[in-house]
């Protein structure tokens, strides 16, 4: 799920870059320096996901991880989402170079909302929290395919259709997707909680 | 002089003589077998090419060798063609090499803003050390 050079309206190409680069700034200014070494992990992750395919019917879908991305940075993931974008888009072909700002909006923003979601549904019980896991890496697909379809609306597509058609192709990847969330997140929390506590605290604290 | 003699046909002199034997063998060798294998082979050429003249020319069995020809060819090239398109997939497609490269640069970009952050917080200690100094001048 990545759109490619010259799909989009000039205007939209444009105005996509700017709200990327300013929700970039943001993100940036909002991180902690601390955490710096896990947002490079995180994001080397985020940018080597892409190239996990799960084949369904005659095609593929790959991997996103926008909600996993959200709940491990929260703040931060914008600006791991926008490097792994970029380097997805200049060594794999993955989108477009104009495109970039567009992709990182598609996925930039859908990372901040699931892990603004996981925040404030995570309880203090692992059930609650894998829950709160697993609804948050499930809605960052959604939030995706969402954009994915109102971004090539811009471009004359048929909102629906769009929106469907790539619902259907990443119901895998939903499912997948929310499996690793609560995965992860079960995990962290049994084996080091304050990576989940971490961010948010530093959150809190600005 | 017998000794001399007896001297010059040791083993040595012996390889000597093998050897100039050896290279005489593969410098005149070949030539001569070149020429004499050349003549047998035109002269046996010759019949066989005066035999496919002398009867009368078959066309149709031709073209249909040469139909036979162009389908085989044509069903190698196919072939050869899906290779490359395969290869040129193969290639287009990320690998290790991509993956590594990304990774680094994850890596140095957060290793350059550490290296950005470590400063501020330098300068800005030094600054403070420096107005606690000025500030005190015991």
């Amino acid at each position: 799920m990545h759109i490619s050079d010259g799909v989009l309206p000039p205007s939209v190409t444009v105005g996509t870059a700017a709200v990327a680069l300013l929700f970039a700034a943001w993100s940036a200014r909002r991180t902690d320096p601390d955490d710096l070494p896990k947002i490079a992990v995180v994001s080397s992750a985020f940018f080597v996901a892409s190239l996990i395919h799960v084949p369904i019917g005659p095609t593929s879908v790959h991997l996103l991880i926008p909600g996993v991305v959200g709940i491990l940075l929260g703040r931060s993931a914008f600006i791991a989402v926008c490097l792994g974008v970029v380097l997805q888009s200049l060594l794999f072909q993955f989108g477009g170079i104009t495109a970039i700002g567009a992709n990182a909006c598609m996925m930039g923003i859908p990372a901040l909302i699931s892990g603004w979601l996981f925040r404030s549904m995570r309880g203090p019980s692992l059930p609650r929290l894998i829950l709160a896991g697993a609804t948050a890496g499930g809605l960052g697909i959604v939030l995706a395919v969402v954009g994915l379809a109102l971004l090539l609306v811009t471009g004359g597509e048929d909102f629906l259709g769009v929106a469907k058609l790539a619902m259907y192709a990443h119901l895998p990847v939903l499912f997948i997707e929310s499996a690793i969330a609560a995965f992860t997140v079960s995990f962290l929390f049994r084996v080091k909680p304050e990576l989940l506590d971490m961010s948010f605290q530093a959150h809190a604290a600005r | 002089m017998h000794r001399h003699f007896a001297r010059l046909f040791t083993t040595r002199s012996w390889s000597c003589v093998l050897l100039l034997g050896l290279l005489l063998a593969v410098f005149h060798g070949p030539a001569f077998g070149t020429e004499e294998a050349k003549e047998p082979t035109e002269a046996s050429a010759s019949p066989e090419e005066r035999q496919e003249v002398s009867p009368a020319p078959d066309f149709g069995e031709f073209s249909s060798l040469l139909d036979r020809h162009k389908v085989q060819l044509s069903r190698e090239m196919a072939q050869i063609r899906r290779e490359i398109a395969a290869l040129r997939d193969d290639m287009a497609r990320p690998g290790i090499k991509e993956v590594f490269a990304g990774v680094g640069y994850i890596l140095g970009l957060a290793g350059v803003a550490f290296y950005m952050h470590a400063r501020r917080e330098r300068l800005s200690l030094r600054k403070k050390s420096d107005s606690t100094i000025d500030g005190n001048p015991s």
